[in-house]
């Protein structure tokens, strides 16, 4: 059924001398024995009347005229039109179904201003607001995520530029990545039907992107938060308790994680848990972080609820047995003037605990590894240059056991030093001889949550993690990873 | 949790991947049920078996978690890997 809508070229905002509106129709009443009154509710009765007048200069008045005698057939059927609702979104005017009272006999036309200009009035009957279908916006940031009827076409028009995606699983994603920061005018309408009404979103620094700046120097970045908005695909990919796998794309707001079809991971989840068998790298250069034992993997959602921390941001969870692997990796410490490790973590466990590692060879040699040694209340950092050269090691400042923190650890193999920051606070120590890494590949590659013995594993959480073979700026880096403390 | 030793690495994945398809699951980006430890230096490696199926990350009720092992592997776990198994590492 195609929709009868309020001219564009008329302005639906009626003048507010108009007389008062009726929130029902009139309930027909029932005269008692006692010479009292009983009224009864009808489900018809939800009928708003709204008095609409307006003076319309001579050619909206042409244009008035034309849609009264042709689409609305002089008044007697129904059309869309914004009417004033009083309610706190937009403009106070929301879409109804309407009908004029009376049809097109109902309008009275008195010319006003010297005969310059016509007042047209009518009264509205206003339907009930479930009589008008339209998509609605959940979220608008990189992926704009809304809900709608299955099966149907949602096109979202954002700053006069029309997107469009499919309705799915009761929701709908379209791509955001592309939006610049600040406000825009958005509105949504089911393809061929009307448009709700217009509202402002505003994306905020905060919603993605955080290491832009920084991407020509990292290696790659793990998280289950988009950090690179270059990277348009999923983020993790979760096995449920049952041993369903799923990609999941992050979103700026709960539920954070989404399936191709928009649904929540922990709604996928049900009451199980989920853990996450790869976290894609996000520079999109098959540096995925996986682990193919179901036994290793680290914890997304437990019992049905997403695993969060102090912010509200998802978090892996890793109980003294996870850890995964960067594929792909094994000449991240190859031929390295420096190399760059960092992570936004957690660590609850009682002895030392490894957070990002990279190793020579596949025993218990490391080239550099961020750590806890020898608890969680002291951050380190160790690493050698040379397969020969003695374990250098740098301690962080204290923190609290289970506190979130911002750790750095930068190599500086041919600078002949390392350094560890933790939430900002740099600590250096020497190596003696500066000299880069040898030109050879590492057996095992790089590891997230325990050495490369399988030792040491990380009992706490972890929501992102940072590999560069650069030195990146330390404040730089932070301040990319204080947007991401889950 | 247990520790299973078998010869090798290789041996030990193999097992831990046929437990993941008894299991009755796909083999997807999961296909190894425990994790693998390899001894430092003589080429073995243990199977870490916890002891709940929910220790394991999966869904399976407790007898058929149990029924993954056979009789002799069971009488086999150890409670813990002997010390040469976990050096001082960096």
């Amino acid at each position: 059924m195609s929709v009868i809508e309020w001219p564009a070229a008329l302005p639906y905002q009626r003048e507010a001398s108009g007389s008062e509106s009726r929130p029902s129709r009139a309930q027909p009443e029932t005269e008692m024995e006692g010479g009292n009154v009983r009224l009864r509710q009808r489900p018809g009765d939800r009928l708003r009347t709204e008095p609409w007048s307006r003076r319309f200069t001579p050619s909206e008045y042409a244009a008035w005229g034309e849609f009264l005698a042709g689409p609305l057939g002089y008044g007697s059927r129904r059309f869309l039109m914004p009417v004033w609702t009083g309610a706190e979104d937009g403009d106070g005017y929301q879409l109804r179904l309407v009908q004029i009272v009376g049809g097109a006999g109902g309008v009275s036309e008195v010319p006003t201003g010297r005969g310059m200009n016509t007042r047209v009035s009518f009264t509205l009957l206003v339907f009930p607001a479930e009589m008008v279908s339209l998509p609605s916006i959940l979220s608008v940031g990189y992926l704009i995520y809304g809900s709608g009827l299955n099966g149907q076409t949602v096109e979202v028009e954002v700053d006069g530029v029309i997107r469009s995606g499919m309705v799915s699983g009761g929701v709908f994603l379209i791509d955001g990545a592309d939006l610049a920061l600040g406000a825009h005018a958005v509105r949504a309408r089911y393809a061929g039907g009307p448009f709700g009404p217009m509202q402002t979103y505003t994306i905020a620094a905060a919603a993605g992107g955080h290491f832009d700046a920084l991407a020509a120097s990292l290696y790659d970045v793990h998280s289950p938060l988009r950090v690179l908005t270059a990277w348009h695909g999923a983020v993790i990919r979760a096995r449920r308790f049952d041993s369903v796998e799923k990609d999941f794309f992050a979103l700026d707001v709960s539920p954070w994680l989404v399936d191709s079809a928009g649904m929540g991971i922990a709604e996928w989840a049900g009451i199980g848990a989920a853990y996450v068998a790869k976290c894609y790298g996000q520079k999109g250069a098959s540096h995925d972080a996986v682990q193919a034992t179901g036994a290793a993997q680290p914890r997304i959602v437990n019992a049905g609820v997403l695993d969060v921390g102090p912010n509200g941001r998802p978090q892996m969870v890793f109980s003294g047995a996870q850890y995964l692997e960067v594929q792909n990796a094994l000449g991240y410490s190859r031929n390295a003037g420096a190399l760059t490790l960092a992570a936004v973590v957690r660590g609850t466990g009682a002895g030392a605990q490894n957070i990002v590692t990279t190793s020579i060879a596949g025993g218990t040699s490391v080239r550099a590894t961020l750590a806890y040694f020898p608890n969680s209340t002291t951050p380190v950092l160790q690493g050698r240059s040379t397969d020969a050269s003695v374990l250098y090691s740098v301690s962080g400042a204290l923190v609290a056991t289970g506190a979130w923190i911002r750790s750095i650890g930068r190599m500086r193999y041919a600078g002949g030093g390392l350094d560890i920051a933790v939430n900002g606070a740099v600590s250096t120590a020497a190596i003696s001889p500066a000299q880069a890494t040898p030109d050879t590949d590492s057996q095992m590659p790089p590891r997230i949550g325990t050495t490369p013995a399988g030792t040491s594993y990380l009992t706490g959480g972890l929501s992102c993690s940072v590999l560069s073979r650069a030195s990146l700026d330390v404040a730089a880096l932070d301040a990319a990873l204080a947007q991401v403390m889950p | 949790m247990s520790y299973l030793i078998v010869d090798t690495v290789a041996e030990a994945q193999a097992r831990s991947a046929q437990a993941w398809l008894d299991c009755g699951y796909e083999a997807e980006a999961t296909y190894l049920l425990w994790s693998v430890v390899a001894h430092p230096v003589d080429g073995r490696a243990a199977l870490v078996v916890p002891t709940t199926p929910a220790d394991a990350h999966i869904g399976l009720s407790q007898a058929a978690y149990d029924a993954l092992l056979t009789n002799e592997e069971r009488a086999a776990l150890l409670p813990d890997l002997p010390a040469d198994w976990t050096p001082e590492s960096d």
